[in-house]
């Protein structure tokens, strides 16, 4: 494997990790990491893209990315508060009012 | 001769229309309804307009007999590819003398009606139908083209329906309304069938074109004779229909629960001669099928002699008319089978002067007798009603054939014509012969047992007994000068030359339409001299008139000569019963089969399928139901799926980047 | 030097195996130290291909103040170590495990395919010609991309705002 597609694969494996834990995990706080597990493999795989290619786009991106990953965090974490005040654990399968 | 441009058939078409929306709209709308409407502004409104109609029918009689026919072609009505047809009218020889009819008679019995109807509710109604019935009978014999002598073919059969089914709230004056709009119906299908195959032949739908078409036939053989036989036939089953012959003919008893004028105007003079005048007019054609006016001579003397035999044993008086229309009705298809185009349409017009003016006395009668249709009830009314009395005489003289009234000369030419034309069958003249006998024996029944011997009624009607006013007599007076003089129109040469050399006018008057068929004269072999014909056939009416009217001045059927008859005179009072031979036949299983579809196929096919669809969109909606769990990583899980199909599809495809 | 194929891919593995950790561990907090673990790797990897400035980000943004805001909200919703989330032999994983591995298989087929992508000019060289990777990438942010800089921004303070209210305590 060249040095170009080991961060690459990484990065898929990472995604797919992340995409398993949002799927399958109950507990909503470890749902929040697997979301930033995947935004984290989504930068490794454009950082390295960039370095491959020689440009530097991919950088910038990345620095959006991170960027917008803790407002995003931040405000999940308050939801999550709320979820936790009104339906008392935060467990995903409590919220179910929308049920049929 | 060159057809001329004029305005009058236009004029002739639209005034009784002016007269329907008259009645049928403005009176109406001004009076909020036809209860308020005064019978004498009803009749008025009607009146008027036909009797106009009648003038400019005059003024077009003027005009054909010294010129070509009038034609007016107001617009273009269908121009569909090949389908090209004109609203055009046209008033020729053939047209001229109905269109006379029609306003003239119509005119007669409208004043008539104004008498009659006078102490009616609705009488609007009744006059806005009439006029309605005149200007759909007037574009039938005007019409230029097929497709508008079938819509005046089926205003007609509306009107009648609408004036049969007049006083509606009875049922069964209701129902006889609907059996005659059904019947004709079931006729229609047959004129429809034979119109289409006509086009197929000819390729355009217009009269002139149609008859030079049939003359370029004629002359070079370039036919196809089965195709002509069966249009022809299929057109006579409409004339069937329309003209109540065998098989079709059951509607026309019952037609007399209308309003008497009704019976007078339709079922005597106008709507059932539509069937001959349609056959007259299309005689090129019907000339080339041979086979079919067979058929045609023989389904005519059937249904003559049949009715002629349910006359005799009717007790109402309307009913003796109704079965002496329908038989005379096949006197004139006798004279079209044999290809005596012109006779038929001569015993046409004489027809509806007789017919009518026995109608329109059967129903002054009825009004003396406040309502009182049966003959048993009837008797010695001669000293009450002194002019309905003479008038129905010669009524009842004409149609018997008694000679120099007009019904004589008519018969007698469609008996001759049976023998001696080229395509006259020999039991269709002795079916004739007897049938003319039955008419004379039937209508001197009726006479007598109306006007002669005891009196029969009761003492309430006796108290109201008068005879009918002026409005209603100068209409009878009329026609019975029409009645007796109108034969004088088509006098036989043979005795034209003895009376100084009149000639055959109306013969010679049709001739550019309907071929003249020049009867043979003394000089050609015949098996029967006209003469003999002539002279025999008067004795037979003289003497079968004397005979009916002697013979029941005072008994009223037959089994009261010959009480063992009995069955035969049941059978023939309930008319063969025909009636319930159909209800058995065709009514019942139909209505078995509309029971059916209504159980079967509405109830569980349609509406099983309807109601099946949305259930089937309920139970669906309730199994996708169970997708929303409410949890969301359920949905996230979808997602996820959808994601590696999509990679799925790249890898696929990928290289098509 | 050890070869650069080499480094990278150990650092590759202990980042698998920490994100194995992290999907199979039933305390909430193991999971965040994994992520942690898995952030500190991918920084690592950052700054050996020299971009540098990535790589410190990361590891003052993320590794340093979300990791942080996670571990404070875990401890303050005081997650105890729970049962076992998910069978390997319901339906659900089953699914979910298939929908991962096709997406890597397919992922890495795709990434396998040569494929020609434009190259740019900023090679190594260059760029440590024109200063640094801080340097280079300092001018494109504040000259080509100075738009969305200021939205980011703008969008920082939104969301700071918005987690204010939204964690807030309704004083009724």
């Amino acid at each position: 494997m060249s040095s170009a597609l080991i961060p690459q694969v990484l990065a898929l494996f990472l995604f797919s990790t992340g995409m398993l834990m949002v799927l399958l995990r109950r507990n909503s706080v470890v749902l929040l990491l697997g979301i930033e597990l995947m935004l984290n493999a989504a930068n490794l795989s454009l950082v390295s893209f960039a370095h491959d290619l020689g440009r530097i786009d991919g950088q910038i991106q990345v620095f959006f990315v991170i960027t917008i990953a803790a407002a995003e965090s931040a405000v999940g974490l308050s939801i999550l508060v709320n979820l936790y005040r009104n339906f008392g654990a935060v467990t995903t399968d409590r919220a179910r009012t929308m049920q049929g | 001769m060159e057809a001329q441009t004029s305005n009058l058939p236009l004029w002739i078409l639209l005034l009784p229309l002016l007269g329907f929306v008259l009645n049928g709209v403005v009176i109406p709308l001004f009076k909020r309804g036809f209860a308020l409407t005064l019978p004498a502004e009803a009749a008025t409104a009607a009146t008027l307009p036909i009797a106009a109609a009648f003038v400019c029918a005059i003024f077009a009689f003027m005009a054909i007999s010294h010129g070509g026919p009038l034609v007016i072609t107001p617009y273009k009505w269908l121009a569909i590819g090949p389908l090209n047809v004109d609203f055009s009218l046209k008033i020729d020889r053939l047209s001229g003398l109905l269109v006379m009819i029609i306003t003239g008679v119509g005119t007669l019995i409208h004043i008539f009606s104004a008498g009659y109807m006078s102490h009616e509710p609705c009488v609007g109604r009744y006059f806005s139908y009439l006029s309605l019935f005149c200007f759909s009978m007037l574009l039938l014999v005007m019409g230029n083209e097929l497709p508008l002598l079938f819509f005046g073919w089926e205003g007609v059969g509306l009107c009648s329906y609408l004036l049969i089914g007049f006083w509606y709230t009875d049922t069964e004056k209701a129902n006889a309304g609907k059996k005659a709009f059904i019947a004709n119906r079931v006729g229609d299908l047959g004129f429809l069938i034979g119109a289409f195959i006509l086009f197929k032949m000819v390729g355009s739908f217009n009269f002139d074109m149609m008859t030079a078409k049939f003359a370029e036939w004629k002359a070079t053989g370039t036919y196809d004779a089965h195709l002509v036989m069966f249009a022809t036939l299929a057109l006579f089953v409409g004339a069937t229909g329309k003209s109540a012959q065998i098989p079709l003919f059951v509607w026309l008893p019952d037609a007399m629960s209308g309003p008497t004028p009704v019976s007078a105007l339709i079922h005597a003079a106008t709507m059932v001669t539509a069937g001959v005048y349609m056959i007259a007019r299309l005689n090129g054609l019907f000339d080339l099928a041979p086979d079919t006016l067979t058929v045609i001579a023989y389904v005519g003397a059937a249904t003559a002699i049949f009715a002629g035999s349910i006359g005799i044993a009717q007790k109402d008086i309307k009913k003796v008319l109704a079965y002496s229309t329908v038989s005379q009705l096949g006197f004139m298809f006798m004279a079209c089978g044999v290809g005596a185009y012109q006779t038929a349409v001569f015993h046409l017009m004489t027809h509806a002067f007789f017919k009518a003016l026995l109608f329109l006395g059967s129903g002054s009668v009825i009004h003396a007798c406040s309502g009182e249709q049966d003959m048993t009830k009837m008797g010695g009314l001669k000293k009450y009603l002194p002019h309905t009395h003479f008038t129905m005489l010669i009524g009842s003289l004409a149609i018997s054939g008694i000679p120099f009234f007009s019904g004589f000369f008519s018969k007698d030419e469609i008996l001759y014509s049976t023998i001696a034309l080229p395509g006259g069958h020999s039991a269709v003249f002795i079916v004739g012969v007897i049938t003319a006998a039955l008419t004379a024996v039937y209508t001197g029944r009726m006479l007598a047992m109306t006007f002669y011997g005891q009196e029969r009624f009761s003492a309430d009607v006796r108290s109201h007994l008068h005879e009918s006013p002026g409005l209603m007599l100068f209409p009878l007076y009329v026609l019975a000068i029409l009645a007796a003089a109108g034969g004088f129109l088509g006098v036989p040469h043979l005795l034209g030359d003895y009376l100084g050399h009149m000639p055959h006018h109306l013969g010679h008057w049709l001739a550019p339409v309907v071929p003249e068929r020049h009867l043979p004269l003394m000089a050609v072999k015949l098996p029967l001299h006209e003469a003999v014909v002539m002279i025999g056939s008067s004795v037979l009416a003289i003497v079968c008139f004397t005979l009916g009217v002697i013979g029941f001045r005072n008994k009223q059927s037959l089994t009261d000569y010959l009480s063992g008859i009995a069955p035969i005179q049941k059978i023939l009072e309930h008319k063969y019963y025909v009636d319930e031979f159909y209800a058995m036949a065709i009514l019942r299983p139909l209505a078995k089969l509309a029971a059916w579809c209504a159980d079967v196929m509405d109830k569980l096919a349609i509406d099983g399928a309807v109601n099946g669809v949305g259930n089937g969109a309920k139970r669906l909606g309730q199994r996708l139901r169970a997708l929303q769990d409410g949890d969301v990583q359920s949905y996230a899980l979808v997602m996820a799926i959808g994601l590696a199909f999509a990679m799925v599809g790249l890898v696929v495809l990928g290289k098509s980047f | 030097m050890v070869d650069i194929t080499y480094i990278l891919g150990a650092i590759a593995l202990v980042c698998a195996a920490l994100a194995m950790v992290m999907l199979f561990s039933k305390d909430a907090l193991t999971c965040a130290m994994a992520l942690l673990g898995i952030l500190i790797g991918t920084a690592a990897i950052y700054g050996l291909q020299g971009e540098h400035f990535v790589a410190t980000v990361q590891l003052v943004v993320y590794a340093g103040a979300i990791m942080v805001l996670f571990v404070f909200s875990i401890m303050l919703l005081n997650i105890k170590r729970g049962d076992a989330d998910f069978r390997i032999t319901s339906g659900r994983f089953v699914a979910a495990a298939l929908s991962a591995v096709v997406f890597l298989v397919a992922g890495t087929w795709v990434l396998v395919q040569k494929i020609d992508l434009e190259k740019g000019p900023w090679n190594h060289e260059t760029v440590i010609g024109l200063g640094g990777n801080t340097r280079v990438l300092a001018h494109s942010l504040f000259t080509e991309h100075f738009v969305a800089f200021e939205a980011v921004s703008l969008a920082l303070m939104v969301a700071l705002v918005g987690a204010v209210t939204l964690a807030k305590r309704k004083i009724d």
